[in-house]
């Protein structure tokens, strides 16, 4: 595993955390999150819930990363099929420009 | 999660922006929440402004109480949040059909809190008879029908969360007394609004029902200072349509 795949693992173990708080264990349990997990079909993730989640990336990941703002620029399609990877993605490539 | 003690109400709020005048978002009736703003235009008015979004009583993640759901109470609330947030100063206001009337009856009772009003799709009266009998039943088919498109179909296709949506929105018709709070209501007086002299911004959409095009003429002849953006879009504009609505009320609001 080189660098950047390592850091990206890392990332991902860090936003299933933050999910796992906000949807709780007992779901995780049921539904491990992996980067193809999707927050629509898998989770179910409510809209409200994001909101919690955009929050939480907020406070871990600081100004770098913009959640919202990402989110906002996407279509509808685009929001219904998004995975966790795609996430953990967008994490990983505002860190290596900061 | 940041949730304040509004008047004896446990209320979820967020901001966005960290510089810039002060503008607050009122959300829609049932389905409506702070995320209806928050993945849609807040992110870009925060670019120049810090943006107040909060669920109203009953909705999204505040507290829902069996009583308090009519404009004037919904309308104290927000004052609460203003007065607090707005450190005394005015602020711009935001909202979206039944936000828009609670939005425009505190901005007629506390003109001095208010710099700008923007309307988008609301409805005058806020609500009638007609209106809940195509919709009754009050089951969740009915809540269903009331949804916009895209939550349909994550309702349809979702599983127990999604349901939690559903469940929510009956909960509110079904164990608190909003529907017969805001049916009891009287409607605005042309006089009342005749006097409001605050600029507005009304933003209707081309796809929209007949409840909603009569409100919009009725105000762009009687309010004042007045100005219409027409964006190509149903009543859920701030899903349908967030790059125009978010330009026009940034356009609105820097003028």
């Amino acid at each position: 595993m080189n660098t950047l795949e390592a850091g990206k693992s890392e990332i991902l173990a860090s936003v299933g955390g933050l999910i796992e708080e906000i949807i709780g264990e007992e779901w995780v349990r049921e539904t491990p999150i992996t980067m193809e997990t999707s927050f629509a079909q898998d989770l179910e993730l409510e809209s409200i819930e994001l909101v919690a989640l955009s929050e939480k990336i907020q406070q871990r990941y600081g100004e770098a990363v913009d959640f919202p703002a990402w989110l906002s620029g996407m279509e509808l399609e685009q929001i219904i099929a998004l995975k966790v990877g795609d996430l953990v993605e967008h994490i990983a490539s505002c860190q290596s420009k900061t | 999660m940041p949730v304040e003690d509004v008047g004896g109400l446990k209320t979820h709020l967020q901001t966005l922006g960290a510089s810039g005048p002060g503008v607050v978002l009122v959300h829609g009736m049932l389905i409506g929440s702070i995320a209806s703003w928050y993945f849609s235009i807040a992110p870009m008015l925060a670019l120049k402004r810090r943006v107040l979004m909060y669920d109203l009583r009953g909705h999204g993640l505040t507290e829902r109480t069996p009583s308090g759901y009519g404009l004037r109470a919904m309308a104290e609330d927000l004052h609460t949040l203003v007065r607090r947030h707005g450190g005394g100063a005015p602020v711009a206001l935001v909202g979206h059909s039944y936000g828009a009337v609670i939005a425009l009856r505190f901005a007629l009772d506390h003109p001095e809190l208010v710099t700008r009003l923007v309307i988008v799709e609301a409805p005058l009266p806020i609500l009638t008879r007609e209106h809940v009998d195509s919709v009754s039943g009050l089951d969740g088919e009915a809540v269903v029908q009331m949804m916009p498109p895209w939550q349909q179909h994550a309702f349809l296709t979702g599983g127990r969360r999604a349901r939690r949506l559903g469940e929510r929105g009956i909960a509110l018709l079904r164990d608190t007394t909003l529907v017969d709070e805001l049916l009891a209501e009287a409607d605005f007086a042309d006089a009342e609004l005749r006097a409001f002299s605050r600029p507005v911004l009304l933003c209707y959409g081309t796809q929209t029902g007949e409840r909603m095009t009569v409100t919009r003429d009725r105000l762009l002849q009687v309010l004042p200072d007045v100005r219409l953006e027409t964006i190509d879009a149903s009543h859920y504009m701030t899903r349908d349509a967030p790059v125009p609505l978010a330009d026009a009320i940034g356009r609105f609001l820097d003028a």
